[in-house]
C-alpha cells in the first residue's frame, strides 16, 4: 500500500506534472516577452522559452524508450 | 553513471545544435524572415496536427532499439551513450517534435539561443530515465506513459510550438 506522503512525491514524479510544468514556465516566460518587449530580463526569458520548447522536444522525444 | 549519461545527454544535443545552427547560417542570412516563417509555420501547424492526433505524419527516424545490456555500461559507455541519445538519432523517435526544434534553428532560431535549445533538449531527454527510476524498478513508468500519452503529447506539443513562436516574435 502506498503512504500519502509517498503518493504526493508520485504525483510529482507524473509526465503529467512535468508537462504541465514546463507549460507553466513556458506562460511566465511568455507573459515577460509579451509584456516588456525590451531589457535584459525579456532576453533571459526568451532565452528560457527556447530551452523550454528543446525541454519539451526532449521529453516528449524519450517518451517511455 | 547518470553524471556521464547527462554529460552525454548535453554533448549531443549541443553538437547538433552547433551543426543545425552552422547549416541555418547561410538561409537565415540569405532568405527573407517572412519566406523561413511562412516555411517553419507550416511545418509546425502540421506537426502540431500529428502530435493532436488529427492525422498521420512519418518521420524519419532511427529504427534501432536499445539494447537491454546499456545498464551495464561503465562510465564512458554511458557517456557515449548520452552522447547518442543526445543527438535524438540513436533510437525511435515517437513524437515529431525533435525535428521541428531541429528546422527551428535551421530556420529561425539566432545562433547563441541554438545551444539553449540543444540544452533544454538534453534536460528533457534526462528527465524520463531519471523520473522512471525514481517512480518504480517494475517498468510501471512505461504503463503510466501510454496512459498519459494522450494527454501529454499535445501539451508538450504546445508547450514546444507556442514558446517557440512567442520567443522568436520581433522585438
Amino acid at each position: 500500500m502506498t503512504t500519502p506522503g509517498r503518493s504526493q512525491v508520485r504525483r510529482l514524479l507524473h509526465p503529467l506534472t512535468t508537462s504541465l510544468g514546463l507549460l507553466a514556465a513556458a506562460l511566465a516566460a511568455g507573459a515577460v516577452v509579451l509584456l516588456e518587449p525590451r531589457g535584459l530580463g525579456t532576453a533571459a526569458a526568451g532565452l528560457l522559452l527556447v530551452t523550454g520548447a528543446g525541454a519539451a522536444a526532449g521529453f516528449a522525444n524519450s517518451g517511455s524508450t | 553513471m547518470v553524471r556521464y549519461f547527462a554529460a552525454g545527454l548535453l554533448l549531443g544535443a549541443t553538437a547538433v545544435a552547433f551543426i543545425a545552427a552552422a547549416v541555418g547560417a547561410l538561409p537565415q542570412a540569405l532568405v527573407p524572415a517572412p519566406a523561413r516563417w511562412a516555411l517553419f509555420g507550416v511545418v509546425a501547424v502540421a506537426v502540431l496536427g500529428r502530435e493532436l492526433r488529427l492525422w498521420r505524419l512519418r518521420i524519419p527516424e532511427n529504427a534501432r532499439l536499445v539494447p537491454e545490456r546499456v545498464q551495464q555500461l561503465g562510465e564512458w559507455g554511458a557517456l557515449q551513450f548520452g552522447f547518442e541519445m543526445g543527438t535524438g538519432m540513436r533510437t525511435y523517435s515517437p513524437s515529431a517534435l525533435p525535428h521541428l526544434a531541429l528546422l527551428a534553428v535551421v530556420l529561425v532560431v539566432p545562433f547563441p539561443a541554438a545551444f539553449a535549445l540543444g540544452a533544454g533538449f538534453a534536460a528533457g531527454r534526462l528527465a524520463m530515465p531519471l523520473l522512471s527510476n525514481a517512480w518504480s524498478d517494475d517498468g510501471g513508468w512505461t504503463e503510466l506513459w501510454a496512459r498519459s500519452d494522450r494527454v501529454v503529447r499535445p501539451l508538450l506539443a504546445l508547450v514546444c510550438v507556442g514558446a517557440l513562436t512567442v520567443a522568436m516574435l520581433p522585438g
